[in-house]
């Protein structure tokens, strides 16, 4: 189990090239969001420090919830391997998240921290420890979440084959709705009042305003606990379905 | 060159019967694309929105600008996606040399034989918010600035596809050259998505003279709108044109040098 | 005129020296140049069927590569069709046929007729000429029972007469077969050869690499042995075959020998059951010697003489060569 995940995390390392272009990637596509939000609050100087520092965050955010358990299931099903893992339903699903979570750890190590070392100074102007630790229950809560949805794409995939579509589709609105490339604040107040009804904003817009000092108080703290679990649960109760549906169909097809 | 379009008619019509297998994945994956450029759009509007205008682009101009944009990336890439980003696996599989020993261009061949067919939804979405723009803008277009606008769009497509040409062929040279493609062509690319006037200038300069990708749609948007702030925009607003066909042309004779390099692998 | 014509040409690669650290191998680059082919003289006329072989990594890819323009010479003048390959890359590619035996050139996911349609056009076939080889190649390979069928459903021999179909659908006055039996079974095999065999016929130049050594035996009179870069034998298989002089004799004994005699030029190589094996080198101890040694103090109850395999004589030629 741990050998897996210690494998998964070398493998990221292994093309040194690559990593080096990733954070290289990752860098620019922060510096050209900086540079427009700079443009727009150019007569606010406190609201530009703000947003260069979401930006910076949600990149990082978005890279710890990248998930390649897509990728591992649907390579799985594209082999044909997929029947012999139904065997053993629970062990196949930990297998692969003990994969993707050496993968996701790799990327933190060689993407999200440099990127993070590289932006320094503009980070830890705004934000503290303290405030890291108590975002960090929806970082977790987000992550299990990303997990669940995207082990749910990946599985649908034995219903339609390529599922990259929809898989391209569900990142797209979550993304949207949970304020990744634009705080849910600057949404127009008619949007804004029905994306603060879902629970996606849970997955970027809290945490990075918790990290920022923005939000206070232990009221909206609680509250948006609970929706996290909520909507997690949903998820999870999805997947199984799907998963469900998946053995079933597996076996109607003869394995 | 008749041939050439003879023979891609051809191979077109016979990808779209070998993908009609997959039909379900093929609308799927159409529907994907308008909905992920649409959002794209979205975003736009919400900013212009709240911020009344970017510099005095509205949500009108921002449709022109990104538009332009999208829908000459989207037609390059039914044309040369695909088999310029997996130009690298051909080359490493020793799979060019099927092409090599047919009496006809290897760029052509590589053309041919795949349809970008994922970027329909693109070019749908970004042809939606054109027109309407277009037509809200209706006042300020003449039929000069009208064929021009067909004219950049040939031209965008060109420069599009000609960078695309320069990205595949750099795995002539070099391993996973795919990265460095997304970094020059992709994210710096994405600065056109606002008008440049917004940058410090040493970016438009680097958009203008290194790169030029301001030349698909900020510099013919200027001309368009009549947004130019002197001489030299409009100057380069009426180059644009030769800017896409100078990259294209560029784009062929850097891969044919490449293909020179070219060493298949062998036993 | 030959067909084909080499002068002197030659073949070096460079290869990327893999540095140490991470920065030298991004900035620097530093080359080892490794010669493929050294110096090779060669004539091919109209309507031969010549045989390339040779171990691997001998070279043999890079100059069928050469011919066929997809690589082009570092030195030597190299002419095909009276034209330079590689400078007039589109003309040659008319006029010639490939056929890679490990790599197809059919479409997957399409029918063979499809692949068909798409080559007439390409290489603008008429249609009488089209028609005609298609029924050629129906009588022949019997392509057309498999017409419909998606190219990723066919069995490895029939994707590979499909590959010659196709290879032959322009009337190429030069065809080039890169391993073309590989992996196929007996039927296909002889299949195959028997088609190249009347192809050759028809005055159609073949050149044809194959590690399987019938291929060359049944197909081509000529025979090329490449190695380290260079021609080392250009030569007719029957004369291969005459230069080896060396004979394996089986014997059986009536009952089990009280002495094997130890001649010169001839040794006890091994013993199956009953069967003793000897190898006999026929310039040094003749027949009737050997008769002498041993059938006298033994009864000879079976004996029968095997030329050695061809398998086994190219094998000798290859490890010769290294010496």
């Amino acid at each position: 189990m741990i050998y897996i995940f210690k494998m998964e995390y070398r493998r990221c390392l292994v093309y040194k090239s690559e990593v080096l272009f990733s954070v290289v990637s990752s860098a620019i596509s922060i510096l050209v969001q900086m540079a427009l939000w700079k443009y727009l609050y150019r007569d606010n100087w406190a609201r530009a420090e703000y947003m260069t520092a979401y930006v910076i965050l949600s990149v990082i955010l978005g890279i710890i919830y990248s998930n390649t358990i897509y990728y591992t299931i649907t390579e799985k099903i594209a082999n044909g391997n997929f029947a012999l893992e139904l065997l053993k339903p629970v062990d196949f699903l930990v297998l692969h998240y003990m994969r993707s979570l050496g993968n996701i750890c790799g990327q933190i190590s060689f993407r999200a921290v440099p990127i993070s070392i590289l932006f320094w100074p503009i980070i830890s102007k705004n934000i503290n420890i303290i405030l890291v630790i108590k975002a960090l229950p929806f970082i977790v809560a987000g992550h299990i979440f990303c997990t669940a949805l995207f082990m749910w794409c990946g599985l649908i995939s034995f219903v339609i084959v390529e599922s990259w579509a929809i898989r391209r589709l569900t990142d797209n609105t979550i993304s949207f709705l949970a304020g990744a490339v634009i705080p849910i604040a600057v949404f127009p107040d008619s949007l804004e009042k029905i994306v603060r009804a879902l629970p996606f904003q849970y997955l970027y817009d809290y945490p990075i305003r918790i990290i920022l000092g923005e939000l206070t108080g232990y009221e909206i703290y609680m509250k948006g606990l609970i929706s996290i679990v909520h909507g997690f649960l949903v998820m999870w109760v999805v997947v199984f379905v799907t998963f469900r549906l998946a053995i079933r169909n597996c076996t109607i097809q003869g394995g | 060159m008749r041939k050439f379009f003879r023979l891609y008619r051809i191979y077109t019509i016979q990808f779209f019967k070998a993908r009609a297998e997959y039909r379900l994945n093929f609308w799927l994956g159409i529907l994907a694309n308008i909905y992920s450029y649409f959002i794209t759009f979205l975003n736009y509007w919400i900013i212009t929105r709240r911020f009344e205008n970017i510099d005095g682009w509205g949500f009108a101009d921002m449709s022109i600008l990104y538009g332009i944009n999208l829908f000459t990336y989207a037609i390059a890439g039914t044309f040369v996606w695909y088999n310029a980003f997996q130009l690298e696996e051909e080359i490493i599989s020793g799979g060019l040399d099927r092409y090599l020993v047919r009496p006809m261009g290897v760029i052509e061949q590589l053309i041919c034989s795949r349809f970008g067919d994922t970027f329909v939804g693109q070019v749908i979405v970004a042809g939606i918010f054109l027109t309407w723009a277009m037509f809200k803008h209706i006042s300020l277009l003449s039929i000069g600035k009208v064929l021009y606008f067909f004219l950049i769009l040939i031209s965008g497509t060109m420069l599009q596809i000609g960078a695309m040409i320069v990205v595949g062929s750099l795995s002539f040279w070099l391993n996973k050259s795919t990265k460095i493609g997304e970094v020059f062509y992709y994210e710096i690319r994405s600065l056109i998505h606002y008008p440049l006037s917004i940058y410090p200038v040493w970016i438009r300069y680097l958009l203008t003279y290194l790169l030029p990708w301001a030349f698909i749609n900020y510099y013919p948007a200027l001309l368009l709108l009549g947004k130019g702030n002197s001489v030299i925009d409009y100057v380069l607003g009426g180059l644009s044109p030769f800017v896409g066909v100078g990259v294209f042309a560029f784009s062929i004779v850097f891969f044919y040098k490449g293909l020179q390099v070219y060493c298949s692998p062998g036993n | 005129m030959g067909i084909i014509e080499l002068y002197d040409v030659k073949k070096s690669y460079k290869v990327a020296k893999r540095e140490r650290s991470f920065l030298k191998q991004l900035l620097f680059h530093r080359y080892d140049e490794i010669v493929a082919v050294q110096g090779i003289n060669l004539q091919i006329e109209v309507g031969e069927a010549v045989g390339i072989i040779g171990p691997n990594g001998a070279g043999k890819s890079t100059l069928i590569k050469m011919m066929v323009g997809i690589l082009q010479p570092t030195a030597g003048t190299l002419y095909v069709n009276s034209k330079v390959p590689y400078k007039h890359r589109k003309q040659n590619a008319k006029n010639i046929g490939v056929v890679f035996g490990q790599r197809t050139q059919l479409w997957w996911d399409l029918p063979l007729e499809d692949t068909l349609k798409l080559h007439r056009e390409m290489y603008e076939i008429p249609d009488a000429i089209y028609k005609r080889n298609i029924e050629k190649f129906d009588k022949t390979l019997g392509i057309c029972s498999f017409w419909h069928q998606p190219v990723r459903q066919l069995s490895l021999g029939q994707r590979m007469k499909a590959d010659l179909a196709v290879a032959l659908l322009h009337d190429p006055k030069l065809l080039f077969l890169d391993e073309p039996t590989i992996g196929l079974d007996v039927m296909a095999k002889k299949q195959v050869r028997d088609f190249l065999k009347s192809i050759n016929g028809d005055n159609v130049t073949i050149i044809l690499t194959s590690h399987d050594l019938k291929d060359i035996e049944e197909i081509c009179p000529r025979v090329i042995m490449v190695n380290h870069g260079s021609i080392v034998i250009d030569t007719s298989l029957s004369e291969i075959k005459a230069k080896v002089s060396e004979q394996k004799i089986l014997v059986t004994f009536a009952e089990q020998p009280k002495s094997i005699p130890v001649l010169e030029g001839c040794k006890l190589v091994s013993q199956e059951g009953d069967t003793f094996i000897f190898q006999m080198d026929s310039l040094k101890c003749s027949f009737t010697d050997f008769f002498a040694a041993v059938g006298s103090k033994n009864g000879i109850e079976n004996i029968s003489v095997q030329s050695i395999d061809i398998d086994e004589i190219v094998r000798k030629m290859y490890a010769e060569d290294v010496q």
